[in-house]
């Protein structure tokens, strides 16, 4: 897509009823600016971002509702909820150290693949957005691993305590928004092998990567206040 | 070609501001490499107290709200271009991020103090 700057210092950009000079004509990742002169995909995108941060909140806070207070709630004749092992006697830190420095790489390549399309490197693009595929599915192998040590070897599945619910319960839903979107950007990866995407689609990887990188972002609140914090104060 | 005009760089278009210049691989490698090192911080700082620096417990959880604060404001500032987008799109993060914290605070003040009586 050709851009120009006008005397007023605009950006001139074709507008949506135009033809395409990819090729494909289908309009798939264009500018869709609204009455605002906002992208009203990546709008869309935001809203949905922002409606997911009560969801992780809402996990969030329930996981810290009842922690470190077992005394209590054995005081209040509650104590089956903290029955079984406790976060610090389970955790890994090492272990989710690794994983979350996996999410985080994973971050880096995302915003490669985006910068790759933009600047129209179709190799470097595909590479780009397998290898943070790849990276999400390490993780998830890292996640499916850890599940399973805990229910093994520790004894602690959903309906141990309120800590086995809560936890299986936040981790277990960001590993399947971590599932989808390696399922979309694999999805990404085979339509630029078929179609290529050329810089005016280069949109459509940047939503997948608002979507990635707010994954990784609540795995950064989840790795402190989940992982890091409990240990720390040996709750 | 029929072409469409919107603001450039810095520009203010209906109260808020337009987008500026993304930036480019070689900061997207140079935030990876801070956001490495911050959370190497974290790991290590979480094993002072084992180390004989028992002293540094009462001081871990705020570090490690500031140094996730620290990586959350890279990730979603440079990774997720909110620095360099629109203005209305920080604001609607932000907005709903205030939603969440505020019913955070309520939700824990709840149970850990009114509903277990302490």
């Amino acid at each position: 897509m050709a851009t120009a700057i006008s005397e007023q210092g605009h950006i001139l950009q074709p507008a949506h009823d135009d033809g395409h000079d990819d090729g494909h004509g289908d309009g798939h990742g264009e500018s869709h600016a609204g009455s605002m002169g906002l992208d009203m995909v990546k709008l869309l995108m935001w809203t949905f971002i922002a409606s997911e941060c009560l969801l992780f909140g809402t996990l969030i806070m329930s996981f810290l509702a009842y922690l470190g207070r077992h005394e209590q709630l054995a005081a209040h004749g509650l104590e089956a909820m903290w029955k079984g092992p406790l976060p610090h006697e389970v955790y890994d830190i090492p272990y989710t150290s690794v994983s979350a420095f996996v999410l985080l790489l994973s971050s880096l390549t995302m915003v490669l693949a985006l910068a790759a399309a933009q600047a129209n490197q179709q190799r470097q693009l595909r590479i780009w957005l397998v290898a943070t595929a790849l990276l999400g599915t390490v993780f998830l192998g890292g996640q499916f691993f850890e599940f399973t040590t805990f229910k093994t070897h520790e004894n602690l599945w959903f309906d141990t305590n309120q800590f086995g619910s809560t936890f299986f319960l936040l981790t277990g839903f960001h590993g399947a928004h971590v599932t989808v979107g390696a399922i979309w950007l694999l999805s990404l990866w085979l339509y630029s092998l078929r179609y290529g995407i050329p810089p005016s689609k280069a949109r459509i990887v940047e939503i997948a990567g608002l979507y990635w990188h707010f994954v990784d972002v609540v795995w950064i609140v989840i790795f402190t206040v989940v992982y890091l914090t409990p240990v720390a104060l040996q709750f | 070609m029929v072409t469409q005009e919107v603001p450039a760089h810095g520009a203010d278009h209906g109260g808020h501001t337009e987008a500026h210049a993304h930036p480019g691989p070689k900061t997207y490698i140079q935030i990876a490499v801070i956001l490495a090192i911050i959370t190497a911080i974290e790991v290590f700082i979480l094993y002072l107290p084992e180390m004989g620096f028992g002293a540094a417990r009462p001081f871990l959880v705020p570090a490690f709200i500031i140094l996730s604060v620290l990586k959350f404001v890279l990730v979603v500032g440079w990774y997720m271009h909110l620095k360099f987008d629109d203005s209305f799109y920080l604001r609607m993060f932000a907005f709903s991020l205030i939603i969440a914290l505020t019913l955070a605070t309520g939700f824990i003040a709840l149970f850990h103090g009114i509903h277990l009586g302490l």
